[in-house]
């Protein structure tokens, strides 16, 4: 056996899952190559960590506390279920109601802006075609010179 | 017991819990969850098998019905949580919580926690059914059969789920050993 052999059937080995010719040959394999029984000895420590769960037991007085959740759950039970169910169709809408009104509220005051700026373009719009009236163009203007030189 | 229950004997179902409460506990542990939590966990279970024991529609044994609640309980607090218990960042508060239950030398009981969580992180890369199948066979020692009726599969079905679990895994810790 090679040592890719030895690995694809690690697991099934440490389970004990092989067929009986591959178990020997794993053992033959691991005689004689250490690297490979290093890994297996790592492997099995890894594995072996769960062994710990055969012994998990819960606390003493188990029965006491838990009967002393359900007994706390038991009156207000029915009343906070209840309670949560109209209270978060409620919640959703006043979140809903509320998020509406900043929109509005914010399109509202955007488009006043809008409206007071366009408004105050259109009267500097004005202004200023009055004063391009009152003071006349560069190009409409006469020049000094040549207002001298006919006069002469 | 479980009419006496429906009916609402507290005897019978303090008896139901005294029997069951051990395998619903290594159950919820064997998913890589702290004591404290499993403890809380695990009286979750109880507490929900109170409120609907009426609904138990005893297609199947009473305790399939627990392992079926006790799993969902498990892989759901594993999802909120995002990790097992069994991280390295927890590894303090599980020496604490184990100090009073094992005795071991503080330098072994390092390295089991450490290899535990080696173990866990690579459980916890296989996919959800593989992770229960593999829980349930390996660690929990039930049989093919009995995972096939929890898990609501066939037999083959769960023979398929640990033949790609024990690749994946296999896969998963050569890696890390390479």
């Amino acid at each position: 056996m090679i040592c890719k052999n030895f690995k694809n059937n690690i697991l099934n080995y440490y389970y004990g899952e092989c067929e009986p010719d591959t178990a020997k040959e794993m053992q033959e394999h691991m005689a004689k190559c250490k690297d490979c029984a290093l890994l297996f000895q790592q492997l099995s420590l890894v594995l072996g960590s769960a062994s710990f769960i055969k012994e998990a037991a819960p606390k003493t007085f188990y029965y006491t506390r838990l009967s002393a959740k359900i007994n706390n759950q038991k009156p207000g039970s029915i009343y906070t279920r209840m309670v949560a169910r109209l209270a978060q169709p409620l919640v959703a809408a006043c979140l809903a109601a509320i998020g509406i009104f900043i929109g509005v509220k914010i399109a509202g005051s955007l488009s006043d802006n809008y409206f007071v700026e366009t408004k105050s373009n259109q009267s500097e719009v004005a202004e200023m075609q009055l004063a391009d009236e009152y003071f006349p163009k560069s190009g409409d203007e006469e020049l000094i010179e040549t207002y001298y030189l006919n006069d002469k | 017991m479980i009419n006496s229950i429906i009916k609402g004997d507290e005897r019978a179902f303090r008896t139901f819990v005294d029997k069951y409460t051990v395998l619903v506990f290594r159950v919820i542990v064997s998913f890589g969850i702290r004591r404290e939590e499993a403890e809380d966990l695990s009286q979750e279970v109880f507490i929900d098998v109170y409120n609907n024991v009426k609904k138990f529609r005893r297609e199947s044994e009473i305790s399939t019905w627990l392992y079926r609640i006790a799993i969902n309980k498990s892989i759901n607090f594993i999802r909120k949580t995002k990790q097992s218990a069994w991280t390295k960042k927890n590894c303090e508060d599980i020496s604490d919580v184990d100090k009073n239950v094992q005795v071991e030398s503080c330098e072994a009981k390092f390295v089991s926690e450490e290899q535990r969580v080696i173990l866990y992180n690579s459980i916890n890369r296989l996919s959800k059914n593989q992770r229960i199948a593999f829980t349930l066979n390996k660690l929990d020692e039930l049989s093919y059969k009995e995972i096939a009726e929890i898990m609501n599969i066939s037999v083959s079905s769960v023979e398929s789920l640990m033949h790609r679990a024990k690749k994946n895994l296999q896969k998963s810790l050569l890696n890390f050993f390479k």
